[in-house]
């Protein structure tokens, strides 16, 4: 029998890079709906056509008592694309999850009426 | 097609194996917050898992004629039919709009990514929508550090940064299959 061949994996290449940071975490696995993330474009910029939910890079949350929401657009993170949900017993929603506020070089109007918003999990 | 899912999904997923960091108390003797959150949403996976498996045991022997095929069981089995996902899971599951093909290879990576948190500690980023309630880990990201900082909890907001790289759950799942993951991890540097 051939013994089974054992090779170690870097963790910080098993986690593309990213390292814990000192305060809060860092998530991954949401797509956008409406909107695509370019860094190179100011972050939140419009989709391309045949693209029907491109990944957001991973995000870090930071917690903090002071929240400058600035001009970045409050997207909403729901957990499937039908985008309701109900109201369970402890206040949450089966569905919505929480705002993410993304930098975009257009002003959160617009992206509103795309009617922008994040998923955790594509139809398919 | 009863023997692929069940081949795919694991029977349970197991604690035993915890990894010694996640069960580090504080100063205070409190368990980490995130700790308690796997440990909720592991039981969530194992109540889910018990309802697939017992059902397809059952919808195995009804086929074969050992028992009655029952209303239940003929739902799970019409839901196969049409590849969709039977009732009786996804009320006990997590909300999904996926057909059954891909739910059983979604829950097959959700089941990974909980053992391999249980097993090797906190990942350093983690896969929010594999959790049944994403709302909860979110709490306990603020929880840990209120702790850590003595900040009221409900004071506490959280601000984003988005990083460069783009993880892809099947990816990491794909490198976790391939080989052992090395335990030394930036958290714990080797000297």
């Amino acid at each position: 029998m051939i013994p089974k061949k054992l090779y170690f994996l870097k963790i910080n290449d098993l986690y593309y890079g990213i390292t814990p940071p000192d305060t809060g975490l860092v998530i991954h696995g949401l797509f956008i709906e409406a909107g695509r993330w370019d860094a190179s474009q100011g972050g939140l910029c419009e989709g391309r056509i045949g693209e029907l939910n491109p990944q957001l890079p991973a995000v870090w949350l930071k917690p903090c008592l002071e929240l400058d929401v600035g001009s970045r657009y409050e997207a909403p993170l729901y957990k499937t694309a039908v985008r309701a949900g109900v109201l369970s017993t402890t206040g949450h929603s089966t569905n919505f999850v929480l705002p993410v506020l993304l930098d975009s070089l257009k002003p959160a109007d617009y992206w509103i009426l795309q009617g922008t918003a994040l998923i955790t999990l594509t139809t398919e | 097609m009863i023997g692929n899912i069940r081949n795919v999904i694991v029977e349970k997923i197991t604690v035993e194996s915890i990894h010694g960091d996640l069960m580090k108390l504080d100063s205070k003797g409190r368990l980490p917050s995130l700790t308690t959150v796997l440990l909720q949403e592991v039981e969530r996976f194992n109540k889910l898992l018990l309802v697939i498996h017992n059902s397809l045991d059952n919808l195995e022997r009804a086929i074969k004629g050992f028992v009655v095929m029952s209303d239940i069981l003929e739902a799970i089995f019409a839901s196969f039919i049409d590849n969709q996902v039977p009732a009786l899971w996804s009320s006990k599951g997590f909300l999904s709009t996926k057909s059954l093909g891909s739910w059983v290879n979604d829950f097959r990576l959700r089941n990974e990514n909980i053992q391999a948190w249980v097993n090797y500690g906190a990942p350093h980023t983690n896969w929010l929508c594999g959790l049944f309630f994403p709302q909860s880990f979110l709490t306990g990201t603020l929880q840990t550090h209120a702790r850590a900082f003595s900040l009221p909890i409900d004071a506490l907001k959280i601000d984003f940064q988005v990083l460069a790289p783009t993880p892809i759950q099947q990816e990491i799942y794909d490198k976790r299959q391939h080989g052992e993951v090395s335990i030394f991890s930036s958290r714990q540097k080797f000297n």
